[in-house]
Order: C-alpha cells, then sequence, then structure tokens
C-alpha cells in the first residue's frame, strides 16, 4: 500500500469516526471495515484520539430511573416486591436480599397474592434478538419496553395482541419501536391477560384495526 | 502504571454476564456518559434514554471489547455517542420536515457554542493545547461535528461557508490533532 492509501486510509477512518464521512461513501467504508484489520485499526486509533473530547465532559449524575430501568430490562427475572414502582438503585441490592429471604420464610405476609402475580414475555426476532419485552404487573397494567430501536416501513406500526386459545386476537395496543418504553391499559372484558399468547403484527395504523389471522412474532407468558 | 484498567475488568466479568460488575460499571461511569450525553443532546430526559439504552448495548456487547479498542471509557463513549447522534439525525429529520429547510441552521445555532461547553482544560491538558492549535472557525467545524453529529453541509450552512472550505477545515483539523495529540506521548 503506497502513502497516498495509506493517508486515504486515515482521512477516511477520521472522518467515519468523526461523523463527516456521509451517504454511499460511509456505508461502503463499513462494508470494508469488517475484512480490513487495518481499517479497524485506523478507526480504533482515531475513536481514541477523539473520544478523550467525551472523558473530558463534566460527570453528572443520571436521575435513578436509568439503573430501575436497566434492571427491569436486562434482569427482568429478578426477584422484587415492588417490581412497578422500583427501588432505589444504592439501596435496590440490600433490599432485593432482605426481601428475597422474607418472601422465602412468608409469603403469605409480605406478598398480597394478586402483586406476586406478574408476567413476562419476551418477544423475539427472527435472529432471536429480543425486540420487545411485556411486563404485566399484579395492577393490571402492560408494560412493553422496545429494546432497540427498529427500521420500520413508512406509515407501518407493530401492534400488540392478547391470542387465547379459542377467541379471535385482542388488540392491547401499539408497540413502540425507537427504543422506548410504553406503558398500555389492559382492555375491558379482558379477565386473564397473563394467559395464552401475544400476537406482534406489522401493519398500517387505522382507526378499527382487523384481528389478525396469524403473527409476525409471537411469544407465550412467563410466570415470575 | 502498565496495570490493566478495572474498567476493563469489570467489562470483562459483564461478559460473563456477571451482574454484580455491571452495577459496579454502572456506578463508576454513568456519570461520566451522562455527562457527555447531556452535552451531547442538552437535554435531561434524553440523555437519560440514551445512557440507558447505551449501557443495554454496553451489557450486550461487552464481549466485543478489546484493549486495542482504546480505554474502555473511550469505548463505551463511542458507544453513546453514536445512539445520540442517530437519535439527533432522526429527530432533526422530523424537525426539518416540520420546520423547513430555512430554520435548519438555526438548528446549529441555539445554545452555547460547543467550544463553550468544553471544560476540556480541566481534565485533559493535553486534549486542550491540541485543539489551542487550531484556529477557531476550523475547531469550531470539528466540534460541531463531533458534538452535534452535524455533517459537512449542515456545518457549512450553520458557519456560512463554502462546503469547500468546511471540508478542508475539517480533514486539515483533524490531521493536525493527530500529529499534536501524538507528539504528547
Amino acid at each position: 500500500m503506497n502513502y497516498y492509501h495509506l493517508a486515504m486510509r486515515d482521512r477516511l477512518a477520521a472522518e467515519y469516526v468523526l461523523g463527516t464521512l456521509q451517504g454511499p461513501a460511509r456505508r461502503r467504508f463499513e462494508r470494508l471495515l469488517p475484512a480490513h484489520p487495518v481499517l479497524q485499526r485506523a478507526v480504533t486509533d482515531w475513536e481514541r484520539r477523539l473520544n478523550r473530547l467525551a472523558v473530558a465532559s463534566p460527570p453528572a449524575p443520571p436521575p435513578p430511573e436509568v439503573w430501575r430501568g436497566l434492571e427491569r430490562r436486562l434482569f427482568p427475572a429478578s426477584p422484587r416486591r415492588s417490581w412497578w414502582n422500583g427501588l432505589i438503585f444504592w439501596r435496590g441490592l440490600a433490599l432485593v436480599s432482605v426481601l428475597a429471604m422474607i418472601v422465602a420464610l412468608a409469603p403469605r405476609y409480605v406478598l398480597p397474592p394478586q402483586e406476586a402475580d406478574i408476567s413476562f414475555a419476551a418477544i423475539r426476532g427472527k435472529q432471536r434478538e429480543v425486540l420487545w419485552t411485556v411486563a404485566l404487573a399484579g395492577d393490571g397494567r402492560l408494560r412493553v419496553d422496545n429494546l432497540r430501536a427498529m427500521a420500520m416501513p413508512p406509515d407501518q406500526r407493530c401492534f400488540l395482541w392478547l391470542k387465547t386459545a379459542s377467541d379471535p386476537p385482542v388488540m392491547l395496543g401499539a408497540l413502540p419501536d425507537d427504543g422506548s418504553a410504553r406503558t398500555l391499559p389492559v382492555p375491558a372484558g379482558v379477565t386473564r391477560p397473563g394467559r395464552g399468547e401475544l400476537w406482534v403484527t406489522m401493519q398500517p395504523m387505522a382507526p378499527k384495526l382487523q384481528p389478525p389471522v396469524e403473527p409476525l412474532y409471537q411469544t407465550r407468558w412467563q410466570a415470575l | 502504571m502498565a496495570s490493566r484498567d478495572p474498567l476493563a475488568d469489570l467489562l470483562a466479568r459483564c461478559a460473563l454476564h456477571d451482574r454484580r460488575a455491571f452495577e459496579t460499571l454502572y456506578r463508576q461511569t454513568s456519570p461520566i456518559l451522562y455527562g457527555f450525553l447531556l452535552k451531547l443532546v442538552r437535554d435531561r430526559e434524553l440523555a437519560a434514554d440514551l445512557l440507558q439504552e447505551g449501557f443495554v448495548r454496553i451489557w450486550q456487547r461487552a464481549g466485543d471489547y478489546r484493549a486495542q479498542s482504546g480505554q474502555p471509557l473511550t469505548w463505551m463513549s463511542s458507544i453513546v455517542r453514536h445512539l445520540a447522534i442517530d437519535r439527533r439525525r432522526r429527530g432533526e429529520h422530523r424537525r426539518r420536515a416540520e420546520l423547513g429547510d430555512d430554520d435548519w441552521a438555526a438548528v446549529a445555532d441555539d445554545g452555547p457554542s460547543p467550544e463553550d461547553r468544553l471544560h476540556v482544560e480541566q481534565h485533559d491538558a493535553a486534549l486542550a493545547r491540541c485543539l489551542d492549535i487550531l484556529d477557531a472557525e476550523p475547531r469550531r467545524a470539528v466540534l460541531l461535528a463531533y458534538f452535534e453529529g452535524l455533517t459537512h453541509d449542515a456545518i457549512a450552512e450553520s458557519l456560512n461557508r463554502p462546503l469547500g472550505t468546511v471540508k478542508a477545515w475539517v480533514r486539515r483539523s483533524l490531521m493536525r490533532l493527530k500529529t499534536c495529540l501524538g507528539e504528547e506521548r
């Protein structure tokens, strides 16, 4: 590789990291990257240089909701009494272990039955990656978390349905697709939302959606 | 001095799904990354949202971290910065559609300038010195790209300079930074 190529490679890596390499050039660079360790090296060198700007920012304490959200998304099966409102992060660990002990010793006195009845489901994509988590709290609200922002076709949304054995699916609501979370009320008439299957469909937003015949994705509830 | 960065050990343990290590990593690094995100997006709620998203990725990709990826904190910063820029670009596409292109230049101008938001001097004197070597406008172009995620076109519009000039500024400034930071070692 001659000097011109070396310099060009370094320049492309620099602008790639800075973000000014755009459009087809950026896509082409990204396609080359996996197969070219030398380019990868140039990129990591530039990340090391430029991200010194990041580390030089004044720190700020993040709001405690961030940690609570992380726990909910990453460790949804962790034992927790006040699951819905979460625990304050700094006391979380200690409380969880104390509660686990109390729960083991005297469940009847500590947990009202409906609050212990938390169901959880993970909706996975074609590559088995988790796209959404759905949690049903004892108070009947559904919390849906979109784990990664998704590239959606224009005018299409993803919808969550509850499918029980005999009945047509019941719509639970539109799913977030921008990496955010949303709380959905359980529709009137659904008496046991934690039973049956969850279906996801992709369809255009419309005032009245027809129940689907088959889902794009489906999953079952797991009891916690 | 040659000892391994304790954050690298925490990341290695996260790759093995060690939840305690993840909690420690979060406690130690989230204020830095949150501070950085606040500077990137200037919105507490959005910064908190991106911090959460960033740590989800850090947990999922901890196994990809290698010592040659630079310091763990640099690697983590890179993850949250890409999220912030992606989100900003998506948001600004919407904003552009609503407001029209004429208002676009104003988007880059509101709020304090990137230089004002830099507190580099206290934290990384070498980096501050190297930034000082650059002329004011080229430096601003680089910082707009880094902190605001602006493209060459958007920088040209924001600084009211020809596109070719901005491209040359960015290219030369990056190379000057490289040389300067290389000499600092």
